[in-house]
């Protein structure tokens, strides 16, 4: 049996645990907020680019010659993993490399990208191939992804890679965030890409209206498919890592919510037994002391 | 007939009115936008957007991006707009020394920095200048 002593610095200790925990709980909460709304506020942008390319292509297929939307034969696969640099937020990382290693042959040539320090840690260890690993701050910054762009456009069009996937964990609501694969690179159909921002944002994609005109282009046609294919990969880089972003503060702001909550029961269940232990304490003296009194 | 504008921006949909015409920075100068204009889509230069309504104008300076117009409507897509009308031309001159600054120390350590940066701080640049000189006209 413990003593009244440790039990007592035991139940401070489980305390300032969870006032630890409890903190973190709601920076994360309130990271998670913020990445939230950048993602929700970039749609408009993303839906728009995308308009845009689908009226490029409605010019005819030769008009938008670039290699990021030309179909190539896939040798070499290209998937960024996004993961996070800290860890104590849940199964997350792991669940990207089940996913991984649940939906990727082994005898497949893979090339993988990794983003946060956990998911290069995991990837590794699991012998995957890993060609460079990025970081990226909570407050994602839109130039912090310059170097990543970068690598990732002169790797695809170096044929280093053939096509250009993403893995994250997906926010679907606070509890549950589902590790999903996301095609970037080549992008071949801007029709059903347009479907799919539409229905995330809940419109009808028939709402859109085309001007049956042919549409003229300024300053040529070669500028503006330069132009919008990097704005095309850094805007879908940039979405996934905001969209990453929010599930790890979410999936963080849950495992720290359960720590807080163990913590509490612990110190509860731990004050009982303190209690319980004074209480024999002070009947044992009082047995004591009438045993003495008797005595006299 | 009037024209609807729609500015989009990374941070939402910062402007989405009905106007009589806009001018725009395009990529080979200034050009006016009128109601029943041919479907087109251009590349846009940081500078001055103007939105005239009925009876009055309003201005914008904006970043580089595209404008698309179909169907009477004006989509311009870009990386920042500001209403100069609410702009403060102090803010903007701190805006612009701290832009100029950055691309200086980014010029002289020019190995260290990529290329793509160098150019992207370029644009801030330019955007904020352009933020300047459409305020100092108005």
């Amino acid at each position: 049996m413990k003593g009244v002593k440790e039990i007592r610095s035991r139940i401070k200790a489980v305390n300032n645990t969870a006032k630890i925990t409890r903190a973190m709980q709601l920076v994360a909460s309130s990271k998670m907020k913020k990445a939230q709304q950048l993602a929700l506020l970039g749609r408009p942008y993303m839906l728009l680019l995308t308009e845009i390319a689908e009226n490029l292509s409605k010019l005819g297929p030769s008009k938008l010659r670039h290699p990021f939307f030309e179909r190539r034969e896939v040798k070499t696969r290209g998937i960024v993993a996004i993961g996070t640099d800290r860890g104590l937020c849940g199964a997350l990382n792991q669940n990207i490399l089940k996913f991984i290693n649940a939906n990727i042959a082994r005898n497949e040539n893979v090339k993988f990208i990794t983003i946060g320090k956990k998911a290069m840690q995991l990837i590794s260890l699991a012998k995957w191939t890993i060609v460079a690993n990025f970081n990226v701050s909570d407050r994602t910054d839109y130039c912090e992804l310059v170097p990543i762009v970068e690598f990732l456009k002169n790797a695809y069009l170096a044929n280093e890679i053939d096509s250009l996937e993403v893995i994250f964990a997906q926010y679907i609501n606070p509890l549950i965030q589902e590790p999903i694969n996301q095609h970037i690179l080549p992008m071949l159909d801007f029709h059903s890409e347009l479907e799919r921002l539409c229905k995330n944002m809940h419109i009808n994609s028939g709402e859109i209206t085309y001007d049956q005109r042919p549409m003229l282009v300024e300053p040529n046609v070669g500028s503006v498919v330069a132009m919008l294919s990097q704005m095309f990969l850094s805007q879908n880089i940039y979405r996934v890592i905001l969209e990453a972003k929010a599930s790890e503060h979410s999936s963080r702001t849950m495992a720290m919510r359960g720590a807080t909550d163990n913590a509490e029961t612990l110190s509860k269940e731990l004050s009982l037994e303190h209690n319980k232990l004074r209480q024999a304490a002070i009947t044992n003296e009082i047995i004591e002391i009438s045993a003495a009194i008797q005595g006299l | 007939m009037a024209l609807l504008l729609k500015i989009v921006t990374p941070i939402g949909i910062t402007l989405e009115k009905e106007v009589t015409s806009v001018v725009l920075p395009a990529s080979d100068g200034e050009i006016e936008i009128l109601p029943g204009h041919l479907p087109l889509l251009t590349i846009i230069q940081p500078g001055e957007l103007v939105a005239k309504g009925t009876n009055a104008q309003e201005n914008f300076a904006i970043d580089f991006g595209f404008a698309m117009i179909s169907n009477d409507t004006v989509f311009v897509l870009t990386d920042e707009s500001l209403n100069i009308d609410e702009a403060d031309l102090n803010e903007i001159e701190k805006a612009e020394e701290r832009a100029q600054k950055a691309l200086e120390e980014a010029r002289t350590k020019r190995e260290i920095l990529d290329p793509a940066e160098i150019e992207k701080l370029d644009a801030k640049v330019k955007y904020q200048m352009a933020k300047k000189l459409a305020k100092m006209r108005h």
